[in-house]
């Protein structure tokens, strides 16, 4: 189940000012919450599965697990088509927000179950599949390398709490005890890094 | 920036990261709930935590995944658009819905509750284990402090007895607070059903006085802090074998070490 903080962040609408910039994302999702399955939902699977694949493998540190994960994500998304309001969140970060969270469920069960992963040490990583076009990859490209230097720019403490933090679903008391570090040095620490990130990334990521 | 604003901005990015608490959650929900400006700052770092995924390489995922995820969703793909239902039927179809998503609702919740009832079980089996440990810990720290206390007395004496199997026993006296400690070394292991035993022979030639069992100490050394009465001089003492728990005297062809304090 999603956590109050999904729920508060599809809760009231932004304002005009404040919507999320042009998304073709969206047409996709009015499609599949009509009923389409065919060509929207695949070209919206195509635009999102690569970076949820990359989020699930990331959170559980199994491939093959997060290949599991990526149809019950997939799935849920389709459920859920047409609850997104393109008034409050962005597509991106729409489905991010809901893999990250059964992302995170799948980690606790089977934490719950003792299990330990089969960690793929060396992730493998693909090409971006062909048919996106070149314009769309260059695009990708670029905010992805928006987004890594930003984070390169934080110290190695900030980096490594906020880490903990989002790809590992440590709250801010649990990383304090892992770590033996004070729980307002924990807190502060994410905050720092995630205001930094807004501050360098706020427009959106792009370049 | 006012404190409530100062405030909103941190829990934003606290919530956003993955890294509030549940208290946390709830009181930025019920700002965002009131104010733009709370909803707005709330997205704006849920835009930025989503960002992190770019971060990542891609996977593309494998070439039939797709299909897979499709046949499921075709089977419960939403009909393009809703049958027509008499007033009747659609009310009662309305109500069949709600209790459906009720029941999903309650089953979901009873599962969260039952592996949220293991962790806490778990969570009390460990706190047992680790109230037990500190009781253990406690209790060899209390006797690594009294043994502690002994050798660091000023008119503290030493006497040494030893046997010709190269066993030795060292006997610290502090005389001015009638403590004693007793170390043994290289003695042989004993059976379960064996203990060494301490003795005291007094200065007068009286019965041997118990001064308790050697313990096997937290540093894997045999010891004991007897408690010596009051009017006992002690003029030797010895180490006996004794059934397990101890002898009321000593077993005399079991004297292991036995000597002349000082």
């Amino acid at each position: 189940m999603l956590s109050l903080f999904a729920i508060a962040v599809f809760g009231p609408d932004r304002s005009p000012e404040q919507r999320p910039a042009r998304d073709d994302g969206r047409e996709l999702l009015r499609a599949m919450a009509g009923g389409d399955a065919g060509a929207p939902f695949e070209a919206f699977y195509d635009r999102y599965a690569p970076a949820v694949l990359a989020l699930a493998t990331r959170v559980l540190g199994s491939q093959a697990e997060a290949e599991e994960l990526l149809q019950e994500i997939f799935v849920e998304l389709w459920r859920r088509a047409g609850q997104y309001d393109e008034r409050r969140a962005r597509v991106s970060t729409w489905v991010m927000t809901i893999a990250r969270s059964r992302a995170i469920d799948a980690l606790r069960a089977r934490q719950r179950r003792g299990g330990a992963s089969d960690v793929d040490d060396a992730q493998v990583t693909l090409p971006a599949p062909a048919a996106d076009r070149p314009d769309e990859l260059a695009e990708r490209r670029a905010r992805s390398q928006r987004v890594r230097r930003a984070l390169a720019e934080l110290s190695d403490d900030k980096r490594r709490a906020l880490e903990l933090a989002y790809f590992g679903g440590l709250s801010h008391s649990e990383i304090a005890a892992a770590e033996g570090l004070p729980l307002g040095t924990v807190k502060s620490r994410i905050i720092g890094a995630m205001r930094h990130l807004r501050q360098v990334l706020g427009d959106g990521g792009q370049p | 920036m006012t404190g409530e604003r100062e405030r909103v901005e941190e829990l934003a990015a606290l919530v956003a990261a993955g890294a509030a608490s549940e208290a946390e959650e709830r009181e930025l929900a019920a700002l965002a709930a009131r104010s733009a400006e709370a909803a707005a700052a709330l997205a704006a770092h849920a835009d930025v935590a989503a960002m992190l995924v770019e971060a990542l390489e891609p996977i593309a995922p494998p070439p039939d995944a797709f299909a897979r995820i499709q046949r499921r969703v075709v089977a419960e793909r939403r009909p393009a658009r809703p049958p027509r239902l008499g007033r009747r039927r659609a009310a009662m179809a309305v109500t069949l819905a709600a209790a459906a998503a009720l029941a999903l609702l309650w089953w979901r919740e009873r599962d969260r509750r039952l592996a949220l009832e293991d962790d806490l079980a778990a969570a009390r089996t460990e706190l047992q284990g680790v109230a037990g440990e500190r009781a253990t810990l406690r209790r060899e720290l209390a006797a690594l402090r009294a043994r502690y206390d002994v050798l660091r007395s000023p008119g503290l004496r030493l006497a040494t007895v030893a046997n010709d199997r190269g066993a030795t026993m060292k006997i610290f006296v502090d005389q001015a607070q009638r403590r004693w400690l007793v170390l043994a070394f290289e003695l042989p292991p004993l059976p379960a059903d064996r203990d060494y035993q301490l003795w005291f022979l007094p200065e007068d030639g009286g019965a041997p006085v118990s001064g308790g069992l050697l313990e096997l100490g937290p540093d894997g050394t045999l010891s004991a802090a007897p408690a010596i009465p009051p009017g006992l001089q002690p003029g030797k003492a010895a180490v006996s074998i004794e059934p397990r728990g101890g002898s009321a005297s000593p077993t005399l062809d079991q004297i292991q070490l036995i000597g002349e304090l000082i």
